[in-house]
């Protein structure tokens, strides 16, 4: 079974993408969504089997890399923490592949498209059931590279292909971070079996080593270089700026690879990695702030993006800054929580933006759309429940999820438990804000848009209302039935796939804080819908004569709206000179000049030149005939010299030559 | 003697300009069109004027001003260049010199065994 569910999407993949011709573009699609479905299906055994019985799996299928003392095996390990991932990458596979079959069904490629979302969901799979770093490496770079191709499924758009190219350049930089910790495991513990790696972590706890001629805490080092790689995959801030950009790929893809399950891989790696992050309070105290300033940077530039989609890109990044601030606190359980609840919510939102971009011709700035909540009912009660169950409303799923990790950082009784809890609750008022925003003027506004637009405006077909159902239902439910199985004090649930180190257990903490200190991300988020409605549905000309005639309110938005200007920076200081590099030396110099000197071109020119001296040398002269004949006797004759003198007889012999040619 | 044709020409495209970025500060229809007339009375104000250096001394501040109260997101129309849509599979040439199979060439009407290359149908 276990064999099925990781194999399936492959097969799914391959039969939709090389015999696309032969079933046709809706047979492809649905064989491809019928093995996903299948997949799911063993995903919910599996994890009856694994979470809820606390049996463990591991398989090992068959050698892939040994060398020396380094073994690596293709192998399927199953615990806790990876049943969890399979559930919500399988079923948001699932319901996106059937949501597709709709949406994309003009497109004379939905073949393609669909193959590209198996390909994705097996190598996500392969990164999660990983036991080694190895294997999780190949999903990595996999999840990567089918991320790139989605993004430019439409390929014929600049746009789209700049998006992909940014988000897999970006993607690299993280990459090197994670293959060098990579490179670490090997050096240190001589091994990328989890098991290995995690046992020996406690032994090897404050020790040093030399990297980069600087002596260097081991943990600490492999931490930061994890923290990078999961840096770039959850687009955390400096390594975020793709994430946005990558809503260029048709709204499924941004549903299931930038909302639900790629992205989260980053936050799946810190809470694998738990037993090295623990040892190393270094580590933890910058993967706590890279977090908390991601939370805040991202809900502050989604209050003025004026992008549906984009809108929900920099939720989705706000709300991984969460992710990773719990991950940061020790939190691993509850940013695995976050990131199951967070899935469906978000692929809610996300499919439910498809559902109004499907319905108005493509329109997706928020300023031209309004007024949809009497034409499009059924669309606007999920994005409703979606947009609630994100900002925390009361026993909806984020409630449990969000507001927990805020508890638990106020809990943390530290300096940086603090600095957390606040960005986070102030990124919780902006979330409310945003998320009110987009319900204003897209649903309750006034409408705005073009006539047209409005003309042929339609309710979802049955595939895409099918998919958004068990999306719904998971947004009001997951988290109330989840809550105590992942968070009780004392569950068994996680078993050893999670560990923290005892000190940092704040469970008592948090359940034990004042009511008064819980209910402060309620009251934020109460007041962020407040001033949402307020000045954007009941007072708009407020809020447009500050932006108008406010010099200083103009310059803040447009410091938010051109994203805290992060772009910019990049392109002006790093992206130009990356290009000049590419373009001058690496291009012009190196491949078009010394390798091309050294080689065809350079043998093109040369070779010529050396044949005509050759042949200035057949003169057919008797005594130029003889004397080579003199003289290669008595270069046989003497070539025992040539071994005994070490090669001096051969240069003297030369120079013999040349002197003959000379003169 | 009125201002020169091109002057004229300038005046209509800032208007239009103005107008069009207009809409993205505005969150409905009526404000837009409550601040639009307001716009259309400063441009009436000057109506009057006839002297060419005048207007083009007034026509430059008013491409200043334009210039300097921007929006920094300006809306683009999803089928245009830069939008949501433009060049999303875009259509094949008229003179049928490439003909793209759609479905595969397995969508009613479109495809028969029995076609060749020769008329035209290129699987």
């Amino acid at each position: 079974m276990y064999l099925c569910l990781f194999l399936f999407p492959f097969f799914g993949f391959l039969v939709s993408g090389s015999f696309g011709r032969l079933f046709g573009k809706q047979g492809a699609a649905f064989i491809a969504t019928f093995c996903v479905c299948c997949s799911c299906l063993c995903s919910f055994v599996a994890f009856y089997e694994v979470g809820l019985t606390s049996c463990p799996v591991t398989l090992s299928l068959f050698p892939w890399i040994c060398v020396d003392v380094v073994e690596s095996f293709w192998s399927i390990s199953v615990d806790s923490l990876t049943a969890v991932m399979l559930v919500v990458i399988t079923t948001i596979s699932s319901l996106v592949h059937v949501y597709s079959i709709s949406y994309i069904k003009d497109d004379p490629f939905l073949a393609r498209f669909i193959s590209y979302l198996s390909l994705f969901t097996f190598l996500m799979l392969s990164l999660v059931l990983a036991d080694n770093y190895l294997q999780l490496f190949f999903g990595w770079e996999g999840v990567g590279l089918a991320s790139f191709l989605l993004i430019s499924f439409w390929s014929s758009r600049l746009q789209a292909c700049k998006a992909a190219t940014k988000a897999i350049i970006i993607n690299r930089v993280g990459d090197v971070g994670l293959a060098l910790a990579l490179f670490c495991f090997i050096l240190i513990f001589g091994s990328v079996e989890y098991s290995t790696i995690f046992s020996c972590s406690s032994k090897v706890a404050f020790c040093t080593f030399l990297f980069c001629q600087f002596k260097v805490d081991i943990l600490s080092c492999i931490g930061v270089l994890l923290l990078i790689g999961a840096s770039g995959k959850s687009a955390q801030i400096g390594l975020h700026t793709w994430l946005p950009d990558a809503i260029e790929g048709p709204t499924p893809v941004s549903a299931l690879i930038h909302a639900a399950t790629m992205v989260t891989a980053g936050v799946f790696v810190l809470a694998r990695s738990s037993p090295i992050l623990e040892f190393s309070p270094v580590v933890l105290f910058f993967v706590s702030l890279v977090g908390a300033f991601t939370a805040f940077f991202a809900a502050t530039t989604g209050l003025v993006q004026n992008d549906l989609k984009r809108v929900i890109a920099y939720s989705t990044c706000s709300q991984l800054g969460y992710m990773v601030f719990a991950s940061g606190l020790s939190q691993y359980a509850l940013g695995v929580f976050h990131l199951s609840n967070h899935a469906f919510f978000k692929a809610l939102l996300f499919l439910g933006a498809g559902c109004i971009i499907h319905a108005i011709k493509d329109e997706q700035d928020l300023r031209r759309i309004g007024g949809l909540a009497y034409l499009l009912p059924f669309t606007y009660s999920f994005i409703l429940v979606g947009s609630l169950a994100l900002v925390g409303f009361p026993f909806l799923t984020g409630f449990y999820s969000k507001d927990a990790i805020l508890e638990f950082s106020l809990s943390n009784f530290s300096v940086t438990g603090g600095l957390c809890h606040w960005f986070g609750v102030i990124s919780a008022l902006f979330t409310s804000f945003y998320s009110f925003r987009l319900l204003v003027l897209g649903f309750l506004g006034y409408p705005n848009g073009f006539k047209s637009f409005y003309k042929n405006c339609h309710e979802a077909p049955l595939f895409i209302a099918v998919s958004l159902i068990p999306l719904g239902l998971g947004s009001l439910f997951i988290g109330f039935f989840c809550r105590e199985l992942f968070l009780g004090a004392g569950t068994p649930f996680w078993a050893n796939s999670i560990f923290i180190y005892p000190v940092r257990e704040s469970i008592i903490e948090a359940e034990c804080a004042p009511v008064i200190l819980k209910q402060i991300p309620l009251f934020f988020t109460v007041m962020g819908a407040a001033v949402s409605f307020s000045f954007i549905y009941h007072n708009p000309i407020i809020t447009y004569r500050f932006l108008f005639f406010n010099q200083m309110f103009r310059v803040f938005y447009t410091f938010l709206n051109q994203r805290w200007l992060f772009d910019r920076v990049y392109n002006e200081s790093f992206a130009k000179a990356f290009l000049f590099f590419g373009h001058a030396i690496s291009f012009r110099i190196v491949d078009k000049g010394a390798l091309e000197i050294l080689g065809p071109f350079g043998i093109v020119f040369i070779f010529p030149g050396l044949s005509k001296q050759l042949i200035s040398l057949q003169s057919g002269r008797v005594y130029h005939n003889v004397l080579f004949i003199v003289y290669g006797l008595g270069f046989l004759l003497c070539s025992p010299l040539f071994y005994s003198s070490n090669g001096c007889f051969f240069l003297i012999s030369v120079g013999c030559w040349i002197v003959f040619r000379v003169f | 003697m009125p201002g020169t044709m091109s002057q004229a020409l300038r005046v209509v495209h800032l208007y239009r300009a103005v107008i069009r970025d207009l809409q993205p500060y505005t969150t409905n229809r009526w404000m837009w069109f409550a601040e639009k007339e307001k716009i259309r009375a400063r441009f009436e104000a000057n109506r009057h004027l006839t002297d060419p250096m005048q207007i083009e001394t007034t026509l430059r501040s008013g491409e200043a001003e334009f210039q300097k109260w921007r929006h920094p997101d300006p809306y683009t129309t999803p089928y245009l260049f830069g939008g949501s849509r433009y060049m999303r599979n875009p259509p094949m040439p008229a003179d049928g010199s490439i003909s793209m199979a759609f479905d595969f060439g397995r969508e009613a009407g479109t495809w028969d065994p029995r076609d060749t290359p020769a008329t035209g149908h290129h699987h």
